[in-house]
């Protein structure tokens, strides 16, 4: 059993982009990245298991090329019979969470990062191996990813299929660490407890998050955008010399989810302005390490000036 | 486990133990109580011991069954802990490997007798499953997925620890100094009463307190502990050590019978772990575990509003647990925690220690083995296709079933049996791999620095490694007047030497800006993709760094492509600050190539040190000025 979503201390951010991600799909995926021991992996588990009451398929270290592309099943194999098998790909797209979740995602080998960049970048699965020869369409999923930037950052072009990148900062506040280990023990010690009520109130709230969010999702279509708020992301864009035009849309697309979240009608700066650091910390970078320029007090400014024409 | 075994008197032997023996027996109590403690990290623990360490761990666990004990040395590989192949009454079977939990079996202890040379699919393995909620395993057309309560017990020598991968050193927050055990055990056999073996001896030892399982739920923490482990661990480590000395005092708690976690408990955690002593004056009364016979209350305490955050204790029914509820009042402010750090010489955390040099990529090595880097083996590289197999090395498993397949119908007609596939020796198929010569050369160019001095000569003996060993080259250049981005570096990979993308490369006239922190970033990003790029090993990394070291470009100003206002220090400091990460890439070799005399030699030399490699002067032409 996981921790529940709802029992989780800090995480703003992270929290924050998962729930845009799942109200607008079309957002893409998330990328978490944090120093070791901050939960990363506890909080996207715990959002999944909150949203579709399961664990993500997750392409663990050391997968095989079968085993992520897809294959044969071995023991009837070798039995004589060949049975196709999906691969993890497949598998995240055909999941009720629609997520691929990879762990250390920057550890990853550069030919699977190299496969998972062309599915999510395609929607096209070209399997041409070991005697399978077929080409599967509408291969899509959101791909969430976990990484310690200590060991290195990850290829722009993964990057930049990412929709929205947060920044996980380990809890050094006294107070909020005594919450982390007061909930987590308490919840060792009552998870298998079926009388808990500490339990039945935290899966009381996991439901009424994901109630809220389904609400969300069901009225992302009806939240419109306000006067000048598309152009306003247009010249945030430009303003922080975005290549393309994937950071302009993501940027409307998190701002609308996040309106439909706090159920306003409309989406306005303010939207803006709050996931304006999701979207754009990955993209002003112009350097290829991928190592991520710090967001700056400038970088909120820099937001700020843009836009207050949002309205006008 | 029989308690006076082999005539012993159990109160007798206790006494006996030395203090690393009883913490050692201490910290195995915990384990056992605590599915979530984490790993267990002995520090010069004699290898010996640990063979016996787990048994004794494996006593404690047994529940009817008795817990595998599985052995992960340097001889452990990916088809040993995920996936194996058994021989059955039938013929093959692939069965899951030692690492994989089956459910109603009790947890495995895993024994990792040198985490320091545990080979890469230990350490993986550990990151992978310590601590962690789910666990899978997908290789060969086989997923497994469980829920892993394995126990791991590990030692390392100390002064080896702080070269160990800090992610994996999280996974193990308990650490045990047990340098004396040997000599204790020894010792505690001399004087033994009777004579027995150390594991029986130890055995009696153990039993002297009470063992799992216990009945009933554990003991509460009380909000006093909470604080108290906030304030006995420094906030700059991991929240995972939080929860092991929460995790600890708890188990202590359990062991000595308390109905709840108090202060005591956590600083007798801390003691056991090594943590620095709290300053005296704070040592001050607990009454939270004496009073574990509190009278029942009824029924269960509801939990108040905002209970998820809230503080106090309420005691609950006995055989139930105390609960954490809101006191009611305002939250009592913290005080940041005063201790030192916990590295240090002998603290438990050496890889706190700012001297502590991990190796990066030690988690993520590459998998060829010497007998493919040797030139013996064609498993280098990514598979480009197949091919009949001339030996059994790196056979492509499902080419070879596909292949025995169309002949099925005709070895049946002439074979024995009729069930099964039939396989030849003629249907083995081996991967082709696309090749890798495993050497690669990185070169940075500072072309700003390249008025009045030719760099021919000191490049010359790296330009021609690279080219004898065909190795794969990248090049970082910057401070040239043909720069799209004065402010940035460029990185582009070529196959070989010869291509003429490096020959203009080594002839761009000089510009003004020197983002010298930029190019070092990509440099060592460089160097981690090829370390960590496919199966191919990278044997060794030359990196070349031409420049006067005269860095004028802050790292944040290439990065976010906007010009600095003052600059000051702030480029040369970055550029150090970025180059001390080659220290700790394995098998890169760096090299700085200087001209001399130069304004402020000092620079390079600097660089040449924060990189850990030699510093090459090249003497200028004469008359040549300085740079512009």
């Amino acid at each position: 059993m996981i921790l529940p979503y709802s029992l989780l201390v800090g995480h703003r951010e992270l929290r924050t982009a998962l729930e845009i991600a799942y109200v607008n799909e079309a957002v893409g995926g998330v990328l978490a990245t944090g120093q070791r021991g901050t939960a990363k992996t506890t909080t996207v588990r715990a959002f999944t298991m909150m949203t579709v009451g399961r664990l993500p398929v997750t392409l663990p270290i050391g997968a095989t090329d079968d085993r992520v592309l897809g294959g044969w099943q071995i023991k009837k194999l070798m039995r004589g019979a060949a049975e196709p098998e999906d691969g993890l790909l497949v598998e995240a797209a055909k999941s009720p969470a629609r997520m691929l979740y990879v762990d250390e995602i920057n550890l990853l080998d550069d030919y699977l990062v190299n496969i998972i960049l062309d599915v999510v970048s395609t929607g096209v699965l070209s399997v041409q191996r070991e005697g399978r020869a077929e080409e599967l369409h509408d291969v899509h999923f959101a791909l969430v990813g976990t990484m310690n930037p200590d060991e290195g950052g990850l290829r722009p072009q993964l990057l930049d299929r990412f929709g929205l990148v947060a920044d996980v900062l380990p809890e050094e506040d006294p107070e909020q660490r005594r919450r982390i280990v007061e909930t987590v023990l308490r919840f060792e010690a009552e998870r298998d407890d079926p009388g808990s009520e500490f339990m039945a109130e935290a899966r009381a709230r996991d439901a009424e998050k994901k109630a809220a969010l389904d609400a969300a999702r069901a009225r992302l279509s009806a939240v419109r955008y306000g006067t000048g708020v598309i152009d306003a992301c247009a010249r945030v864009a430009d303003a922080f010399e975005l290549v393309g035009h994937r950071g302009d849309l993501v940027l409307g697309r998190a701002a609308r989810a996040l309106a439909a979240i706090e159920g306003a009608p409309l989406v306005d700066a303010g939207h803006v302005a709050r996931v304006a650091k999701l979207v754009l910390v990955h993209r002003r970078g112009r350097g290829e390490s991928g190592t991520l320029p710090p967001w700056t007090a400038e970088d909120d400014a820099r937001v700020e000036r843009t836009l207050p024409n949002a309205e006008g | 486990m029989a308690a006076g075994e082999a005539g012993l008197n159990v109160g007798d032997v206790e006494g006996e133990l030395g203090g690393t023996l009883a913490r050692v027996l201490t910290v195995l109590r915990c384990s056992a109580a605590e599915p979530r403690l984490g790993g267990v990290l002995f520090f010069d623990l004699e290898p010996a011991l640990l063979p016996l360490v787990g048994e004794l761990l494996a006593d404690l666990l047994a529940d009817g069954a008795r817990p595998r004990v599985v052995t992960l040395g340097s001889w452990a590989a990916p088809e040993d802990l995920w996936l194996r192949t058994g021989v059955t009454g039938e013929g093959f079977a692939v069965l899951p490997g030692a690492l994989v939990e089956r459910g109603g079996a009790p947890p495995p202890v895993v024994l990792v007798p040198d985490l320091g040379h545990a080979p890469l699919p230990v350490t993986q393995a550990a990151v992978t499953l310590l601590d962690a909620d789910a666990a899978a395993a997908e290789l060969f057309g086989h997923s497994m997925r469980w829920r892993p309560r394995a126990r791991w017990l590990a030692a390392v020598g100390r002064a080896e620890a702080g070269r160990l991968s800090p992610h994996l050193l999280d996974r193990f927050p308990v650490r045990v100094d047990a340098a004396s055990a040997h000599r204790e055990v020894r010792a505690f056999r001399r004087r033994a009463p009777v004579r027995a073996d150390d594991r029986t001896l130890l055995r009696t030892a153990l039993a002297a307190r009470p063992a799992p399982p216990f009945p009933g739920p554990p003991p509460a923490l009380t909000a006093e502990a909470a604080r108290e482990v906030v304030a006995l661990m420094p906030s700059s480590a991991s929240r995972r050590r939080d929860l092991a000395l929460a995790r600890t005092a708890r188990a202590l708690a359990r062991v000595a019978g308390h109905a709840r976690v108090g202060r005591a408990a956590v600083r007798e955690a801390a003691a056991l772990l090594g943590l620095p002593a709290p300053p005296p004056e704070e040592r001050g009364g607990d009454t939270a575990e004496r009073d574990p016979g509190t009278p029942p209350r009824n029924g269960r305490t509801p939990v108040p509003a905002g209970g998820l955050e809230s503080t106090g204790v309420v005691e609950a029914a006995q055989g139930q647990r105390a609960r954490s509820v809101a006191p009611g009042g305002a939250p009592v402010p913290l005080e940041p925690a005063t201790v030192r750090p916990a590295g240090g010489d002998r603290g438990p955390y050496p890889e706190d220690d700012p001297e502590a040099l991990p190796r990066f990529g030690s988690l993520r090595a590459p998998r060829a083995s010497s007998v493919a880097r040797a030139g013996a083996g064609p498993s280098r590289g990514h598979p480009v296709g197949v091919r009949p197999a001339r030996d059994l090395r790196d056979v492509a498993l499902i080419p070879t079933l596909l292949e025995a397949a169309r002949f099925q119908r005709i070895r049946r007609a002439r074979g024995r049996r009729s069930e099964g596939l039939l396989v030849n020796a003629a249907d083995l198929r081996q991967y082709r791999r696309r090749p890798d010569s495993g050497r690669a050369l990185v070169l940075v160019l500072d072309h700003s620095c390249h008025a009045g001095w030719d760099w021919a000569p000191a490049l010359a003996p790296h330009l021609r490694w690279s080219y004898q060993h065909n190795a794969s080259v990248s090049v970082v250049e910057f401070g040239h007047r043909d720069a799209a981005d004065e402010l940035t570096a460029e990185r582009y990979r070529v196959d070989s030497l010869l291509h003429p993308r490096v020959l203009a490369s080594l002839n761009r006239p000089p510009g003004m800006a020197s983002p010298l922190a930029h190019a070092l970033d990509l440099a060592v990003q460089e160097l981690r993709r090829l370390q960590r790029n496919g199966r191919a090993a990278l044997e060794h990394a030359l990196l070349v760094v031409v420049t006067d070291g005269r860095g004028n470009v802050p790292l944040n100003a290439s990065l976010g492509g906007r010009p600095p206002g003052r600059v000051g220090r702030e480029g040369v400091t970055d550029a150090l600050r970025v180059a001390a990460a080659v220290r700790t890439l394995p098998r890169a070799e760096p090299v700085v190539i200087a001209p001399v005399p130069d304004v402020h030699p000092e620079l390079t030399a600097e660089l040449a040190e924060a990189l850990g490699g030699r510093l090459v002067a090249a003497s200028r032409r004469a008359g040549a000025g300085e740079r512009r």
